[in-house]
């Protein structure tokens, strides 16, 4: 499937903020996120969701306005929906009802945090209009009508937690490096304005189907890659979570190396190297002992003759 | 004076129509038996236009409709039937072609309430988020109560 421009600039500056590690989010979950976007930016809201169901990636999730529904009125939701669902409806409406890509943290010279919200576009004639629209005015910035659905912008950014928005323009053909990128996004940290357009149109350093092409090759065996994509919509934590996310990763039919490697994306992985400050013994030991159980499991599952693991159960307990 | 609907329909755009449809059309499409459109048709008068046996997606097109969408939800406008066109001169004339009774009738006859034309911008593909910003102003800049027919510049 061909991307669209757009789509695919986001997807690289996502990449991008992965890799530097200043990807971020807010702390709100995506139900305080629709209540605060009802409260704060209400047209913008109802808008997006008149659009929404048009989405692909609502494809799948055709009760996705009756589950907003119920957010907002605060009401029991009687369908099912999963956090992956509830991560994609957060995420969706972040960008379609308040301007938001993807969202990073870094520290400005005097070592404070900044949380900067993206807006991604590869039309530069747009940037004007994305950025009056930011600062909480109407897009074509005709002051005489009255109605203007984006003047709580300002205000709904900071109860978000958001300290800085900034429209990002790109040439859809031609993209600004890694480092490029993280130096304007560090000039940005450090500016005192809230809001701002960077354009990088002209920055012409990385050629984006290049970039997209070799990226298909890298995808089939990148081991963060793996680990995103096999812990999708688990809640579990620590021994649960990298066990699940193995079972899965061998269920589908990677090797053990491609699984070891895998499972240096796992937080409980990086947990051990970083109290062991580097030293990745433990680290590693942990990984090959969830690879060893998994697969110690999986065989017993596929031999029933083989004697079973005696059951744990807390005596008097009877249903 | 009222266009002659033969001109009309040969000079509707079937790349243009498709474009529309595909940047537009998501999961919920709304959606007509052939049977309500050769009816909404006859009694418009839109009939001579059309041949039989075709499909909804066809014979909306032979009108200059490339699709019908709904916007209901959650406190939206209504149905919409939207018209493409590729520049100011044919967007122009479009509205004045959708304007008449006849197709003033056509959507009465099947429930739709506005009628777009869709004015798209040569320089870049059409976009979805564009098309919703656009109708929350067509909405709002009209207090609540847009006309029947507009034309909507992406």
């Amino acid at each position: 499937v061909e991307l669209k421009d757009g789509l695919r600039a986001e997807l690289y500056v996502k990449g991008f903020a992965k890799e530097a590690r200043i990807a971020s989010d807010i702390p709100h979950n995506s139900e305080a996120t629709i209540q605060l976007l009802d409260q704060y930016n209400q047209h913008n809201l109802t808008w997006a969701r008149m659009y929404i169901e048009r989405r692909r990636e609502m494809e799948r999730y055709p009760q996705v306005n009756d589950w907003i529904d119920s957010v907002i009125k605060g009401q029991q939701y009687l369908g099912s929906a999963d956090e992956q669902f509830k991560g994609t409806v957060k995420d969706t409406l972040l960008d379609t009802a308040f301007s938001t890509d993807l969202i990073v943290k870094l520290n400005d010279n005097r070592g404070e945090a900044q949380v900067i919200a993206i807006d991604v576009t590869v039309k530069e004639p747009d940037q004007d209009s994305k950025l009056r629209k930011i600062r909480g005015q109407r897009e074509d910035g005709d002051a005489s009508k009255k109605f203007n659905p984006n003047r709580n912008y300002p205000r709904l950014r900071s109860m978000l937690g958001i300290d800085k928005h900034i429209v990002l323009v790109m040439d859809a053909k031609q993209y600004p490096s890694y480092a490029t990128l993280l130096t304007e996004l560090y000039a940005v940290a450090n500016q005192p304005s809230q809001t701002a357009a960077v354009n990088l149109s002209d920055s012409q350093e990385i050629d984006a189907v290049q970039f997209f092409a070799e990226q298909r090759k890298v995808e089939k065996v990148d081991p963060p890659d793996l680990w995103l994509k096999y812990s999708k919509g688990l809640s579990s934590h620590s021994v649960q979570l990298s066990t699940e996310v193995t079972s899965r990763a061998i269920a589908g039919g990677h090797s053990k190396q491609e699984i070891l490697q895998m499972l240096a994306s796992d937080p409980q992985y990086q947990l051990f190297v970083k109290k062991d400050k580097g030293d990745l013994t433990r680290a590693q030991k942990y990984a090959s002992g969830i690879l060893d159980k998994v697969v110690a499991e999986r065989g017993k599952k596929n031999n029933p003759d083989s004697p079973q693991p005696e059951q744990h159960r807390k005596p008097g307990r009877s249903r | 004076m009222l266009a002659n609907l033969e001109t009309v329909s040969s000079s509707f755009d079937e790349e243009l129509m498709a474009l529309t449809r595909d940047f537009i059309q998501g999961p919920r499409l709304h959606k007509f038996t052939v049977d309500e459109i050769h009816v909404a048709l006859s009694q418009s008068n839109l009939t001579e236009i059309i041949e039989d046996s075709e499909g909804q997606e066809q014979l909306l097109a032979s009108i200059g409709i490339a699709l019908i969408i709904d916007l209901f939800h959650p406190l939206g406008p209504g149905t919409v039937a939207i018209t493409p066109a590729k520049s100011h001169a044919d967007a122009q004339r479009l509205l004045l072609i959708i304007s008449q009774e006849t197709y003033h009738s056509f959507r009465k006859a099947l429930g739709i309430e506005y009628h777009w034309v869709l004015q798209l911008n040569s320089e870049s593909s059409p976009e979805l988020d564009e098309l919703m910003t656009k109708s929350m102003y067509w909405f709002h800049d009209y207090d609540q109560n847009p006309p029947e027919c507009s034309v909507i510049e992406l």
